[in-house]
């Protein structure tokens, strides 16, 4: 066999194929349907270098303004974040306490095709409405108030809690399942038994997961009148422009909103791995519950 | 012959002792939890707390039989008729000793649910009957008293929760011995695996939750008469109102359109700049990629502070900073927001690459960026594109709302509607978002499904 006489130049283009059409054109369709859109919308928000530009001083003065903050009437935002939490709270247990039967009726491995589907569909009707909306809409029959936006959070929570739950039902192994079935165990019991202990870690994590973000939402849900801190924050900055105050109630906020996720964030690592996590924190709660100790594997006697 | 016992082999291992005891204890406590506070009110709850009761028992696997459950519902009709009885021939303010002789039904009804257990499962012994006994005993006497204590029922006397006066305080108190019924039959089943800490954090779950349902004033009541006039409520909202005058003596025209576009532009801008702007913040905030020790805690730490802010607070921030009312802040807050998400999911990915590339890059002599930019971008550049369709969907959701703090968009017309208490027109404007939110998820499930 010869070998063909060809300069290296031409062997590595012989060696390298030639870049397929179809992928550099997406690419560049891709990138135009980026990039355009990006276009008008600068345009259309008048978004000019010189407004660009102008920003960062305008916001260094608002810092300023912040800082220091005024500490003086702490405890009124501590009352107010308070409020916060127990409206995050209770939204929680709500989504929670709803999410969690409804969870399996949405589940396909679970719920039969004709029950699955429109729950599904509620589901996602709930969620569309953001909690802020939903609290304008629920003001109207229950008045201002923290309980206003409890029912907001607690609402909204139920279609996100919904969904997540379902799909970790879906995603068990359907072995245990199958095999308390073929035991004779009842749809109840292969529930209890074969769903149960493998999705309910996850989907307490996820629990956890929506406290952390009700925390947040609760937080500005006081700019519609809901209760909480949000209103402190609102008023303080835009009506009486009492800047120091408002950058107090927004450094506690921001503290309390890290607090609240460091102890969940424990949490969940503590029930999804079983393995305590070696920080400060989660070492204090293992002292204070007796946790820790490795699980009794012998025998009762 | 056929030794094969099968009763022996259908449960080898049996829950450790103290779960044994403890979640039917558990079930019976948060039971009478809801019966000694919603007690008053008849029979009907009786008959709810024994199916409920049942239904712990059956969850926990102590029973499955329907003759058990007739056996609950009996003693619970029963006990509560007592109860009621009880209570309703009485005047004066509830005292101790006034909740001791009405609990007395409950110490029977306590023993009837030990009955069924111990029948169920002879495994329990006989003292489970003694034992529910006490506990159902001890919990009515204790809610009602504490109930007492705590103010809610002080300024009214027993015949009044009789009648019903208080039917909104007591169905209120009937959700959260729900909840924390709910709270405390988890703990135990949770009790299998990890027990001790599995019933602190109940009882702490059920402690925060009667204080937080206290706090905010909760009230089933409420939502109770409100469902009742959903009609009334439904005429302030339907039929949706789509246009209205601009401004005074102005024709009625379509206004929603324009605002909405604005929320549009917003959410790109957010996405598209936020999306940019934490590509490279990702890389720094991963230790897989970061050029140094101090560069990763700073870029780790700006980022958690970021995403310790809300949307809406960044949107409030922003606009008390470049004005109110201008889309440009709402722009501002939409790209912190995207980033702090971007950077943080981006982050996490980079984290869990093959090191391989990079190490290779490295022995080549390659620079620290050009590692990343061969070496690490192109692992996660899936993820990436992913993140970016989930972002974009996040941003037109947070843009909708973020009008209400003044930062522009569709938002902005809601809140000056909501206060005109225009409410047929707030509701043409919700399900404008409504309609547009539902669409962009579909279409961005349908992308991420195209691309991953």
């Amino acid at each position: 066999m010869t070998v063909p006489d060809l300069t290296p130049d031409q062997q590595m283009q012989q060696l390298r194929p030639k870049e397929p059409l179809a992928p550099r054109v997406i690419r560049w369709i891709v990138g135009i349907l980026i990039v355009i859109p990006f276009i008008w919308a600068t345009i259309g928000l008048e978004i000019s270098p010189e407004r660009i530009w102008r920003a960062p001083a305008e916001i260094w003065v608002l810092l300023t303004g912040m800082f220091p903050p005024d500490f003086e009437d702490s405890g009124r935002i501590v009352a107010k974040l308070l409020e916060s939490v127990y409206i995050a709270w209770i939204g929680t247990m709500m989504g929670a306490v709803f999410s969690f039967p409804l969870g399996f009726m949405a589940a396909t491995n679970v719920a039969p095709r004709w029950i699955a589907i429109p729950t599904r569909g509620i589901l996602s009707a709930i969620r569309a409405f953001p909690e802020l909306i939903l609290a304008v809409i629920l003001i109207v029959p229950f008045g201002l108030g923290p309980f206003t936006g409890a029912l907001a959070i607690g609402l909204h929570s139920i279609g996100t809690l919904g969904k997540l739950s379902s799909e970790v039902i879906e995603g068990v192994d359907g072995g245990p399942i199958e095999a308390i079935g073929s035991a004779g165990g009842t749809l109840p019991l292969q529930m209890r038994y074969g769903i149960v202990p493998q999705a309910m870690p996850t989907i307490v994590s996820y629990w956890l997961y929506r406290f952390e973000i009700n925390i947040r939402a609760s937080a500005v849900l006081g700019l519609v009148g809901a209760g909480g801190i949000g209103a402190e924050i609102v008023a303080r900055l835009s009506f009486r422009a009492d800047w120091p105050k408002a950058g107090a109630a927004l450094l506690a906020t921001i503290a309390v909103v890290l607090i609240v996720d460091a102890v969940s964030s424990s949490i969940r690592r503590r029930i999804i791995t079983g393995q305590p996590s070696t920080s400060l924190l989660s070492k204090g709660m293992t002292a204070l519950t007796g946790a820790g100790r490795p699980p009794s594997t012998e025998l009762e006697a | 012959m056929n030794t094969f016992a099968p009763e022996t082999q259908v449960r080898p291992t049996e829950p450790p002792r103290a779960v044994r005891y403890l979640t039917p204890l558990a079930a019976g406590i948060a039971a009478t939890g809801v019966i000694g506070l919603a007690g008053p009110v008849g029979p009907l709850w009786g008959t709810l707390v024994g199916l409920v009761t049942f239904g712990a028992l059956f969850w926990a696997d102590i029973t499955r039989r329907i003759l058990d459950a007739g056996i609950l519902v009996a003693a619970g009709i029963a006990g509560m008729s007592y109860f009621d009885w009880v209570l309703a021939g009485r005047s004066g303010p509830i005292d101790f000793k006034l909740s001791l002789i009405a609990a007395v039904g409950w110490v029977v009804y306590g023993a009837g649910t030990g009955f069924v257990i111990h029948r169920a499962q002879p495994s329990y012994r006989r003292t489970i009957i003694g034992a529910q006994a006490v506990a159902w005993g001890g919990g009515a006497t204790l809610a009602l008293f504490t109930a007492t204590a705590m103010g809610v029922l002080a300024p009214l006397n027993a015949r009044q929760i009789s009648n019903g006066d208080i039917q909104e305080l007591t169905i209120g108190l009937f959700i959260v011995t729900g909840l924390a019924a709910a709270g405390v039959g988890l703990g135990a089943n949770f009790s299998f695996a990890t027990r001790l800490p599995s019933l602190f954090a109940s009882g702490l779950v059920l402690v925060v939750s009667v204080m937080a349902y206290n706090e905010i004033k909760f009230s089933t009541a409420a939502i109770a008469t409100q469902l009742g006039r959903i009609g009334e409520i439904a005429d302030d909202f339907w039929p949706p109102v789509w246009k209205w005058p601009k401004s005074l003596g102005q024709p009625d025209t379509f206004n929603i359109i324009e605002p909405f576009i604005e929320t549009l532009q917003i959410a790109i801008i957010g996405a598209v700049t936020g999306n940019l702007l934490a590509l490279p913040l990702a890389f720094y905030a991963s230790r897989m990629t970061a050029p140094s020790n101090v560069a990763y805690r700073i870029a780790k730490g700006f980022l958690n502070v970021v995403r310790t802010i809300p949307d809406l607070v960044w949107g409030i921030f922003f606009a008390t900073a470049v004005g109110f009312g201008n889309p440009f802040a709402g722009a501002l807050a939409m790209i912190m927001f995207s980033l702090a998400i971007m950077a943080k999911l981006l982050s996490e990915t980079v984290d869990a690459i093959d090191i391989g590339p990079l190490e290779a890059g490295r022995a080549a002599g390659a620079r620290h960026t050009q590692v990343i930019q061969y070496g690490a971008f192109p692992q996660v550049k899936p993820n990436y594109v992913a993140y970016a369709l989930y972002i974009f969907e996040l941003n037109i959701r947070a843009s909708v709302v973020i009008g209400f703090v003044g930062a522009g968009g569709i938002g902005r017309l809601l809140n000056e509607r909501r206060n005109f208490f225009q409410w047929d027109q707030v509701m043409a404007i919700v399900l404008v978002i409504f309609v547009s939110v539902l669409l962009i998820e579909w279409f961005s499930i349908w992308a991420r499904r195209k691309l991953v």
